[in-house]
């Protein structure tokens, strides 16, 4: 995603089981919503080789470190 | 007697302000700013304090904004199912974290800089922690603050900032039995009470101690509620009560080590036929006749205690029979009071009695009720008659029943026949023991009676 589209993820509006892309590379499943516009609770998506696994440890994302939308998620 | 506002008379801050031997209690502990801020920190962030009800919050997530003093709180319910209070204030710089009444989250964010906080308290979520604080920050130690005790009791909720005060069943007393006709069933069952709808809130300009005084123990200022009598809001049409109640008798009954008190009503025998409640409300008559039946033979003679209105020390007030709510006085400044109002049923009561319950309550008290406005008026004309600069130098008089009361086990305390302002010098006698206090070694445990 184009850096100037950064600014459009509305993430109060993201739906439990969207992808997002976060900074620094990482992909991340968004695992709850408070709809606070500033956080989001997630599992990051790994990867090996051809297997994709999402990790144990649930985490918290603040709004300016997710830099788009990976897909919508099959919850949305 | 003339105000002796931090004059240390007799050696005390309270000086002659509250002399509960002769009954003179100073007009200057209603209106002084010097007071009140006193009473902040030595009654308020002391006393054990109503949070609110655990119905309130049934599930993980859920929270009620209250209030201790002046301060915002939080009761959350966490992901585990815990219940907490915490006070409502964002480490990093001060904003409330929560600005909403009640509702359900899995995080408290603060709105200025997006701290998040977890339902158990926790930080967890520091904005730019790996790239501005390099993941130094402490986070563990920066949680919510949380209250030093709480306790559930029956259902409702109380907690303290003061980690020495002691545990709540001392600190109730023998008030417990009288706290428990609010919470229990109806029925007799312990503690099936749920808080019905929302919370009345709504601020007066008056002093806090003047609405509590007057649940401790005024028996007799039915005066004021003379047109409401003649209007009849009960259900039925007459009076303000509906509540069946056949031979009563009165008592004011006082724990005057403890500050708390109450009107109680018992009937006369053990074994009274009921006689309907809300009679003209004729499908819900097979139920209470029930209630009423059960309550009998589960509780024995304690069923012929019935209660009235009632004050734990120092802000909470409640009404056991009708309508059955719960005041809490929650402080604003010496002459602004705000005041809230929770509706008590029985969980299991009909649809049908639960709406009828709430429609009373409505038309009884709150700011609209018909009874509370005759009361917000003598409380509010009587703050401002505290501040005036020669209304000042007069004392109120508490003399009523002095010397009188007598310990009893049934009714349970230190009882007197009403009318009586035992209980008023009881609430007014702790109140200068907390505001001279060093701390709880100084109030508890301590002698009893006065």
């Amino acid at each position: 995603m184009a850096a100037e589209d950064q600014r459009y993820v509305t993430i109060q509006d993201l739906a439990v089981g969207t992808r997002v892309h976060l900074s620094g590379g990482r992909v991340a499943e968004i695992t709850s919503n408070p709809r606070d516009g500033t956080w989001l609770y997630v599992r990051h998506v790994t990867r090996e080789g051809n297997s994709e696994a999402l990790s144990s440890e649930e985490d918290l994302v603040f709004a300016s470190d997710v830099v788009g939308i990976a897909d919508e998620g099959s919850r949305g | 007697m003339r105000a002796a506002v931090g004059s240390a008379a007799h050696g005390k801050f309270t000086g002659n302000l509250v002399d509960v031997t002769t009954g003179m209690i100073s007009r200057e502990i209603f209106v002084s700013d010097e007071i009140y801020k006193r009473e902040l920190e030595q009654v308020f962030a002391r006393a054990w304090l109503f949070i609110g009800h655990e119905s309130q919050i049934p599930n993980p997530g859920d929270f009620f904004s209250s209030r201790m003093g002046e301060e915002s709180v939080l009761l959350t319910r966490d992901r585990q199912g815990q219940i907490h209070v915490f006070l409502n204030t964002c480490r990093h710089r001060g904003m409330k974290v929560c600005r909403y009444d009640q509702g359900n989250t899995t995080i408290f964010t603060c709105p200025y800089h997006g701290w998040g906080y977890a339902t158990d308290g926790k930080l967890v979520g520091v904005p730019y922690f790996r790239e501005a604080y390099h993941e130094k920050l402490d986070r563990p130690k920066w949680g919510l603050v949380e209250v030093a005790q709480m306790e559930n009791y029956k259902g409702s909720i109380w907690a303290s900032w003061d980690p020495d005060a002691p545990a709540f069943s001392d600190y109730l007393g023998g008030m417990r039995v009288y706290l428990d006709l609010l919470l229990d069933s109806r029925d007799g069952r312990e503690g099936d009470a749920e808080v019905l709808g929302g919370i009345q809130k709504w601020i007066v300009p008056c002093n806090w101690k003047f609405a509590a005084e007057n649940f401790v123990g005024d028996a007799y200022h039915a005066i004021s509620h003379r047109s409401v009598d003649t209007v009849g809001i009960a259900p039925g049409g007459k009076g303000r009560t509906d509540d069946g109640t056949t031979r009563p008798k009165r008592y004011a009954v006082s724990f005057p080590d403890l500050g708390h008190g109450t009107n109680t009503t018992i009937q006369m025998l053990e074994n009274e036929p009921y006689t309907p409640i809300y009679p003209n409300v004729s499908e819900l008559q097979d139920y209470l006749k029930r209630e009423y039946e059960e309550r009998q033979q589960r509780l024995g003679n304690m069923s012929r205690l019935l209660g009235s209105a009632s004050t734990i020390f120092p802000n909470t007030s409640f009404q056991p029979r009708q309508p059955r709510t719960l005041a809490v006085w929650h402080p604003h400044g010496p002459t602004k009071t705000e005041m809230w109002r929770f509706v008590f049923v029985d969980r299991e009561a009909p649809e049908k009695l639960k709406d009828l319950v709430r429609r009373y309550h409505e038309l009884s008290v709150g700011p609209v009720g018909m009874t509370e406005q005759d009361d917000m008026e003598n409380w509010v004309y009587a703050t401002s008659a505290s501040a005036g600069t020669i209304a000042r130098r007069y004392p109120y008089n508490y003399e009523m029943g002095l010397g009188g009361g007598q310990p009893s086990d049934f009714p349970p305390g230190l009882i007197s026949d009403v009318p009586s302002e035992k209980n008023q010098r009881g609430f007014y006698g702790r109140w200068a023991e907390f505001m001279d206090a060093s701390g709880w070694s100084d109030l508890y445990p301590k002698r009893v009676g006065r």
